[in-house]
């Protein structure tokens, strides 16, 4: 599903060039679950924005469902990016003023679905994360927990073959953060393969396989061998 | 896709309220003005487009530049028009109209003064659209002692429509019957006639062949296709053929000579439908429209609108760090650039949208107001005309576009990656803004400084010294109708004491009353080739000096005694330096005689002995200079004027009234104030300053909302940077000079752009004034300090709340 080959990402700004991302080749197949790990600043954001189709590479190939993305417009990616990849956030990044329901719905306007069909189909992802009860409801009137998981709800709806969560247990306390982890094993289990950016061991280990950053390199992968479920 | 927009916009108007109503507001002040000023301009430039054959009619005005005085007369000669059609086939058909000043007008005992009445040719049906209801239009005004009356004037005279054969008494000597009624003429006309009477009555001056005296109105119906420019050649043939004869007959020289003398005259043709906003000549039926005024209401409206866009661009990006988010979520679920275009565009639509409904409203509330100011009278019927509508619907969508652009065009472009990457440090892009404030603030002090400078105009106007005294005047008009209780009039009412002195006279230094020209010359020299000029011949008696104020610089008054001083003249200043006499007093001067017809007789001359100097007095305008007049002993029974006691003005009038209704009974009673009169020289002025005025306010207040709005957006942002200050030791002035500073410097950069502009567009302003006021350093001052102290408000108000904030509280909440 994803190849990524010699990956380069340089920001430059006025005063200094950050090397975000030295020579990474990386391949993920369908249907896995990754957890990338590393300290702060390493650039596993940096490598999760190229993998969703966020941002462009300095240098080398990145291949997404076949194909060459590397150099495309961010009008290209768009197209690629919709309906195929769904993004999870540390600080899950809900629009406020829409209610949980309307938050859902988003990714299917911009797939230009029917509205019977949208209702179908953002129901049952909130049903999938137990938030039915809460269609109605404003962001803000939601904890932590409940909003990742509209949150992913949102992610999942339009059938997304690829979830790409940059910390999604970040800013949860733990009890929440186990929630989240176990409705993302189970979306892998249902075959949407999963790349997570993690700094906690204990979420890392939901993962089958767990990359390594350090200072933008690849340092180990490792395949977890008896993961949780 | 569209509801959900809807949705977002609506619920972030409602959770940012005090946005919204800048927003909302602003733009419907801006919309309202738009569209009334669009009332305005579409009524300015719909003058007598009424008349069905407009595009083929032309007045016919006269240029004439003889010694010394030069005159755009809006009328001609009595044979210009019959000669015209006559001899050019181009010409369809003429009219002329012939005013005859007012009349009273009697049927029964109603006996009312009427000012709009006219002499007309029977053409004026066929060349003008003036529908008749009653009577043939035909035939109507060919007999003498015939009159056509508009459809209000039939119901207020006799209550009912049709009154064809009735008859109409004027000033109680010459009965005219009615042969027609027609429609009232449209308000958009520069003419309002209500009475049109046969010019065959008059038939001796119409067909007088007289082409050197010019008080026709004439207006030409010419054949489809007439080039004007073209057509106008033939003048030169009219004045060769004509004309000249004439001028040998009256000055012994023919047109070369004349114009070697550095005389002119010549003739042009005024498209119909230019006269209201392009033509402002000597005897206009009405005081025209100006297109300066149109442009000037134009842009002033252009402007304020697009200070309320300027402000919504403002608040709506200074909101991006908000906004962004949302950008960065709805990218990262698919959006494509150009869908979030549309969301921001439909948002500045909706608003646009909801201030074009609340902009309705103001306009209802406000058309009366602002037709009282511009003098018009305007009503909002937005269908009439479909030009207005498209204007106004194409005004809305681009104020939506404008206003939508920039936020829509730098919002979408953020990138997704950049703004969810959790606490979003928006970099301050704020010299756009900055931009956008001055050149607001500089609209706003170049209209403050036209203002000023219109004000202080007109205040230099009310404070010269003109001459002559205008206070505690009043005018009794008609004095005539008292006829030989004249001189018992004014002797009874001098024993009151509230009446100091009265004088009787037709002629006054305002306008509104009679003018008189004649040539006049030294004696002894030649009347074309010398020293001649035209003067102002004003029939006065011994009292007029000393009622009005004037003064006596030299030689003496008019003697008392009746019969005396018969051939005597009081010049100005300005006639007795023009021609040149070291002791005018003792001086001949030499005119020729007119004969009834109006022609000259050029054997018969008639000499007056100076005796005396007036000094120079204003008797017309400001704006045009102190020219040649003289005060003749005579009788001239216009007016009787009273100079009055300070502090007796109503019983004045009173006292006025009741010996009147005793001497002159059954005659109206009429009177004016001088002041007033000469007050409404300068309307004009007047409603420019009115509406320069109520514009400024708008543009300052619409200015200051968005001052606001971004202060207190500054603020908020700086809440936390006040907090820390204030921990550490920090005073609420030196916040509020911290927060204020920035914008006090926007402000004063305005101020240095305005300055310059404003000086020179009012000094062109100024240069249509003769005698006029210097735009002086206080006209800067009061403005730069005015608008700045105005600043200094809006913004304090939200960093003195900044400032006063417990400082706890905002760092607790980060
Ligand atoms: N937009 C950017 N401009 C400049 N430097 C950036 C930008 N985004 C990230 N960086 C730098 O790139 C490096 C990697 O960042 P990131 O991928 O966010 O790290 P991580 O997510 O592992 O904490 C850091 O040194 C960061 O400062
Ligand atoms: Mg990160």
């Amino acid at each position: 599903m994803i190849q990524a080959k010699n990956l380069k990402k340089v920001y430059s700004t006025e005063e200094v060039e950050t090397t975000a991302l030295n020579n990474v080749n990386i391949e993920i197949k369908e249907g896995e679950f990754v957890a990338i790990m590393g300290p702060s600043g390493c650039g596993k954001s940096t490598l999760l924005n190229i993998m969703g189709l966020l941002d462009n590479p300095s240098d080398g190939e990145y291949h997404f469902l076949g194909h060459d993305v590397s150099n495309k417009t961010e009008r290209e990616r768009a197209q690629l990016r919709k309906g195929n990849i769904g993004f999870i956030f540390q600080s899950f990044n809900l629009i406020d003023e829409l209610t949980v329901f309307e938050n859902v719905e988003l990714p299917l306007l911009y797939l230009g679905m029917s509205a019977d069909e949208r209702k179908e189909k953002a129901e049952a992802a909130l049903e999938r994360m137990s938030m039915m009860h809460r269609r109605n409801h404003f962001p803000q009137q939601l904890s932590g927990g409940q909003q990742q998981r509209v949150a992913i709800a949102r992610a999942v709806v339009a059938n997304a073959k690829l979830i790409l969560a940059d910390e999604p247990t970040g800013n949860l306390d733990s009890d929440h953060g186990n929630e989240v982890m176990k409705v993302l094993a189970e979306l892998n289990e249902q075959g949407t393969t999963i790349v997570m950016v993690t700094h906690s061991p204990h979420d890392a280990d939901y993962a089958m396989r767990v990359i390594h950053l350090f200072d933008g390199h690849v340092v180990t992968e490792n395949m977890q061998e008896g993961f949780h479920v | 896709m569209f509801r959900n927009y809807l949705k977002i916009t609506l619920r972030n108007l409602w959770k940012n309220k005090s946005y919204s109503f800048i927003n909302i507001f602003g733009l419907a002040v801006g919309l309202a003005s738009c569209i009334v000023i669009l009332l305005y301009v579409t009524n300015e430039l719909s003058y007598d487009k009424h008349h069905k054959k407009a595009d083929r009619i032309a007045r016919v005005a006269s240029f004439i530049d003889f010694s010394g005085s030069y005159l755009e007369l809006a009328t001609t000669s009595a044979p210009m028009g019959p000669t015209l059609k006559n001899d050019y086939a181009a010409v369809e058909d003429m009219v002329r109209f012939r005013p005859r000043g007012e009349f009273h007008v009697r049927s029964g005992d109603t006996n009312i003064k009427e000012t709009d009445i006219i002499f007309s040719d029977p053409t004026v049906f066929n060349v003008f659209t003036i529908p008749v209801i009653h009577g043939d239009a035909e035939t109507a005004l060919l007999e003498p002692y015939t009159m056509a009356i508009s459809k209000s004037k039939a119901l207020k005279y006799f209550g009912k429509e049709n009154v064809v054969g009735e008859s109409l008494l004027l000033d109680d000597e010459h009965s005219y019957k009615i042969t027609a009624i027609y429609e009232d003429m449209p308000p958009a006309s520069h003419f309002n006639f209500e009475f049109l009477l046969s010019m065959e009555t008059n038939s001796d001056e119409a067909n007088n062949g007289v082409w050197l005296s010019n008080n026709f109105r004439t207006y030409l119906l010419l054949k489809e296709g007439t080039d004007l420019k073209a057509f106008e050649e033939n003048f030169k043939s009219i004045k060769k053929t004509y004309v000249e004869p004439q001028l040998i007959q009256f000055t012994g020289n023919g047109l070369d000579e004349f114009e070697e003398a550095g005389n002119s005259l010549h003739y042009q043709l005024q498209p119909l439908t230019d006269i209201h906003l392009h033509s402002d000549l000597v005897a206009e039926f009405k005081p025209n429209g100006n297109i300066n005024y149109v442009f000037l209401f134009s842009g002033l409206a252009a402007f304020i609108l697009i200070l309320a866009c300027i402000n919504f661009m403002n608040l709506s990006t200074a909101r991006s760090v908000k906004r962004a988010k949302e950008v960065g979520i709805r990218k990262s679920l698919g959006s494509l650039r150009k869908q979030l275009v549309g969301q921001f565009f439909t948002e500045s639509m909706l608003l646009c949208l909801f201030s074009f409904l609340i902009a309705l409203l103001l306009v209802e509330l406000t058309l009366p107001f602002f037709s009282n100011l511009s003098g018009t009278h305007l009503v909002t019927n937005y269908f009439s005309d479909s030009t207005l509508i498209t204007s106004i619907i194409s005004i809305v969508l681009i104020t939506g576009l404008l206003s939508g652009s920039y936020p829509a065009i730098m919002l979408s472009g953020f990138k997704p990656i950049k703004v969810l990457k959790g606490a979003f440090q928006h970099k301050e892009k704020s010299k756009f803004r900055s931009t956008l404030v001055v050149f607001q603030f500089s609209v706003s002090l170049v209209v403050i400084i036209g203002l000023l400078v219109i004000n202080k105009q007109l205040e230099f106007i009310q404070n010269q010294s003109l001459g002559f005294q205008k206070e505690q005047t009043i005018i009794v008009h008609d004095a005539y109708m008292l006829s030989s209780n004249l001189q018992a009039y004014k002797d009874q009412l001098l024993n009151e004491q509230e009446f100091k002195s009265s004088t009787v006279s037709s002629y006054l230094p305002v306008s509104g009353f009679s003018m008189n020209d004649q040539t006049f010359w030294p004696k002894g020299e030649d009347p074309i080739q010398g020293n001649n000029s035209s003067l102002q011949v004003w029939r006065v008696d011994e009292d007029y000096i000393p009622t009005l104020g004037m003064e006596i610089i030299e030689g003496r008054n008019f003697s008392k005694e009746r019969g005396s001083d018969g051939n005597t003249v009081i010049l100005n200043e300005a006639l007795a330096q023009r021609f040149g006499f070291e002791d005018p007093v003792g001086e001949i001067i030499t005119t020729f005689t007119q004969n009834p017809d109006g022609s000259f007789d050029n054997e018969n001359l008639r000499e007056f002995t100076i005796i005396g100097i007036v000094k120079n007095f204003h008797f017309r305008s400001l704006k045009e200079n102190i020219s040649p007049l003289g005060l003749f002993k005579g009788a001239s029974r216009g007016n009787v004027i009273f100079k009055i006691d300070a502090k007796n003005a109503s019983i004045a009038l009173s006292k006025l009234e009741n010996t009147w209704t005793e001497m002159a009974p059954g005659q109206p009673f009429s009177y004016s104030f001088l002041d007033d009169r000469f007050d409404q020289m300068y309307r004009s002025e007047n409603r420019v300053s009115n509406l320069v005025f109520a514009f400024s306010v708008l543009i300052i207040v619409i200015a200051c909302l968005g001052l606001f709005g971004l202060s207190a957006y500054s603020a908020e942002q700086r809440t936390k940077e006040i907090g820390i200050r204030k921990v550490l030791g920090a005073n609420v002035a030196g916040i509020v000079s911290l927060v204020s500073r920035d914008f006090i410097k926007l402000i004063l950069i305005s101020f240095f752009i305005a300055a310059p502009i404003g000086y020179f567009i009012m000094q062109k302003w100024l240069t249509e004034f003769t005698y006029k006021t210097n735009i002086g350093f206080d006209v800067f001052l009061i403005s730069g300090i005015g608008i700045i102290v105005i600043a200094v408000i809006t913004v304090s108000w939200q960093s003195v709340k900044a400032a006063l904030a417990n400082p706890v509280k905002s760092l607790k909440s980060e």
